[in-house]
């Protein structure tokens, strides 16, 4: 050929100028490589060259590149490889016209004719994952140039021996699909890292099953969050604000729902229920009523359990919600908190008047006006409602002395209202 | 089960005096859990003219358990997921906050009157809250083209 490459013996590792013959003229062996040499002048044609003369770059830098050309004089030779010889690889480089643009390919010949190929076991495997290694390294490095790594591959023997071009700025310029990083900044992301936190995964996993294992005990927050982001997506980082808050809700459910929630009643409790049979006055203005939780209808003389707040229900259906919350499923106040005598019907609970001799408990239900300013919906209830609850527990008597004073002033303080709703509604788990 | 008496019960009510712009049907006849319900966007409401379908689904724990509501069809809202589920944030429906004397009438009620007044300060999509609070006008164009994109 007319062109001013070299060609590259790999069996004996010796260089000359190419010429149309492929074989080794020092040792015979077809296993011969092609070495462009793109800067000299009169490499006119060779598609790897460089202009360096000042034509202006052509709209079409690949306008005369044909990257198969030399594949195919290579494979021209005749299947008769040098024996006994180690697996090669060859690596070659193009660039355009203008220099702008270049790629490489690497490829890799077992050094058996192409019939002996799919026989045994390959010699390659082993080099390829050593290659594929090589190349996961050099992708993690920091240093953009890591790419001339390759060159200290022993896979690739004949860079030992490669001109000073082939490691020229080009290979390491603008390569489009091999610079992913951002080259400016050091990156110390490695593969052990990588390795060691896929581990730290698994671990969490084996952990998580282990306790699982040993029973009710209260998962940690992280496990929850953990355990959540493996259900419902395959790896554990969220993309996206949505994901995020979707998470955080679910946390928020998973753990702080349940602790607003009413506690489960004792069984005691439930059972210590006043029973009572439906009498004309509880099936209301209409006579007819329903059990608020089965929607049935009740008749008159049939037995059914009320609550402290004179809500009453099938006792079967009642005692299905008490075993979760000790709270009434119609008006939410605690069933431990007991009014003495009186009657009402589930619409239609009776006034009960504030006894000053009985200690009134910090959790009392709030007057009428206050409840009516804190949540209007359940103002009308409430204001029906003017419970003497005995407490929980005992309270000290200053407390007992303070809530006195508060309904001794017949209803009418503003302070403290609200808390004590807030407090009955919600600090029922304390 | 108790609570298949309930919800049957429910159900005939529902079907032989729907509430305004509500109409509930079995997904499945064999299945009193699962009920598709036909919603019309609230007078008012940038809603408006549209149908949504809704799923609603009973747990069998049902009265104890309140059901979960979720929008079939896509649509604007601060308090419905725009995501496959489309779940819709009901204050009622959580766990801690379900009573069960609220009956499924309501519920849905409740939902209808959410698609009318939504509630930012509750919102699952933060996002569009914003507009809702900030850019009333940009957010009644969107959920005006969505409800006729997608529920017309």
């Amino acid at each position: 050929m007319d062109s001013g490459d070299r060609m590259l013996c790999h069996a004996c590792g010796g260089v000359w100028l190419k010429d149309d013959d492929l074989t080794c003229p020092h040792c015979e062996s077809e296993f011969t490589e092609i070495i462009e040499i793109p800067p000299e002048p009169h490499s006119e044609g060779s598609p790897s060259r460089v202009t360096n003369t000042s034509s202006p770059p052509r709209l079409n830098p690949w306008i005369d590149h044909d990257p198969w050309e030399r594949d195919t004089q290579e494979r021209q030779g005749p299947g008769l490889f040098g024996s006994g010889t180690p697996p090669y690889s060859s690596l070659r480089t193009y660039r355009s016209p203008d220099g702008r643009f270049s790629f490489s390919s690497a490829t890799l010949d077992t050094g058996l004719p192409s019939s002996q190929r799919n026989n045994g076991p390959n010699p390659m495997v082993p080099m390829m994952m050593q290659s594929f290694d090589t190349i996961l390294q050099n992708l993690m490095e920091p240093n953009p140039r890591g790419y001339r790594g390759l060159g200290e591959d022993p896979f690739h023997p004949q860079s030992s021996t490669s001109p000073d071009w082939l490691e020229d700025d080009h290979l390491t310029g603008h390569h489009p699909g091999l610079s992913p990083r951002n080259a400016d900044a050091p990156q110390h992301i490695n593969i052990n890292e990588i390795m060691d936190a896929i581990r730290a995964d698994i671990g969490v996993q084996t952990l998580r099953h282990a306790r699982t294992n040993r029973g009710p005990t209260n998962p940690h927050a992280l496990s929850i969050l953990s355990a959540i982001l493996n259900m419902s997506r395959s790896g554990d980082a969220v993309y996206s604000q949505e994901e995020l808050d979707r998470v955080i809700t679910q946390l928020i459910e998973n753990t702080g729902g349940t602790s607003t929630a009413a506690p489960p009643a004792s069984n005691a409790a439930v059972q210590a229920l006043p029973k009572k049979k439906i009498n004309e006055e509880m099936m209301g203005s209409e006579g007819k009523a329903v059990c608020s939780i089965c929607m049935d209808n009740v008749e008159l003389g049939l037995e059914v359990t009320v609550l402290p707040c004179q809500h009453w229900f099938h006792f079967n259906c009642i005692h299905a919600w008490l075993t979760q919350h000790d709270t009434c499923p119609h008006c939410r106040r605690s069933i431990n908190s007991n009014v003495a005598g009186g009657e009402g019907t589930c619409e239609n609970p009776v006034v009960i008047r504030d006894s000053p001799e009985q200690p009134v408990s910090h959790r009392r239900h709030s007057s009428a006006r206050t409840a009516r300013s804190g949540r209007s919906s359940l103002s009308s209830l409430h204001s029906r409602l003017s419970p003497r609850n005995s407490p929980r527990r005992s309270p000290t008597p200053e407390e007992g002395e303070s809530s006195n004073r508060h309904s001794s002033r017949g209803e009418s303080s503003s302070g403290g209202g609200f808390t004590n709703w807030f407090t009955n509604r919600f600090g029922s788990g304390t | 089960m108790g609570s298949v008496k309930r919800i049957s019960k429910e159900l005939t009510e529902l079907t032989e005096s729907p509430p305004a712009g509500i109409r509930v049907e079995l997904a499945d006849e064999s299945n009193v859990y699962e009920w598709k319900v036909h919603m019309e966007g609230p007078e008012g409401s940038p809603f408006h003219n549209g149908k949504f379908l809704i799923k609603l689904s009973l747990p069998t724990e049902y009265p104890f358990k309140p059901p979960t509501v979720s929008f079939a069809t896509k649509i604007y809202h601060p308090n419905v997921t725009n995501d496959e589920k489309g779940s819709m944030c009901l204050g009622m429906l959580r766990a801690d906050e379900w009573k069960p004397s609220s009956k499924i009438a309501a519920v849905l009620q409740f939902a209808r009157q959410l698609l009318a007044e939504p509630m930012p300060d509750d919102a699952v999509e933060g996002r569009i809250a914003e507009q809702y609070k900030n850019d009333r006008v940009r957010y009644e164009e969107v959920a005006r083209e969505w409800t006729r994109k997608y529920a017309c």
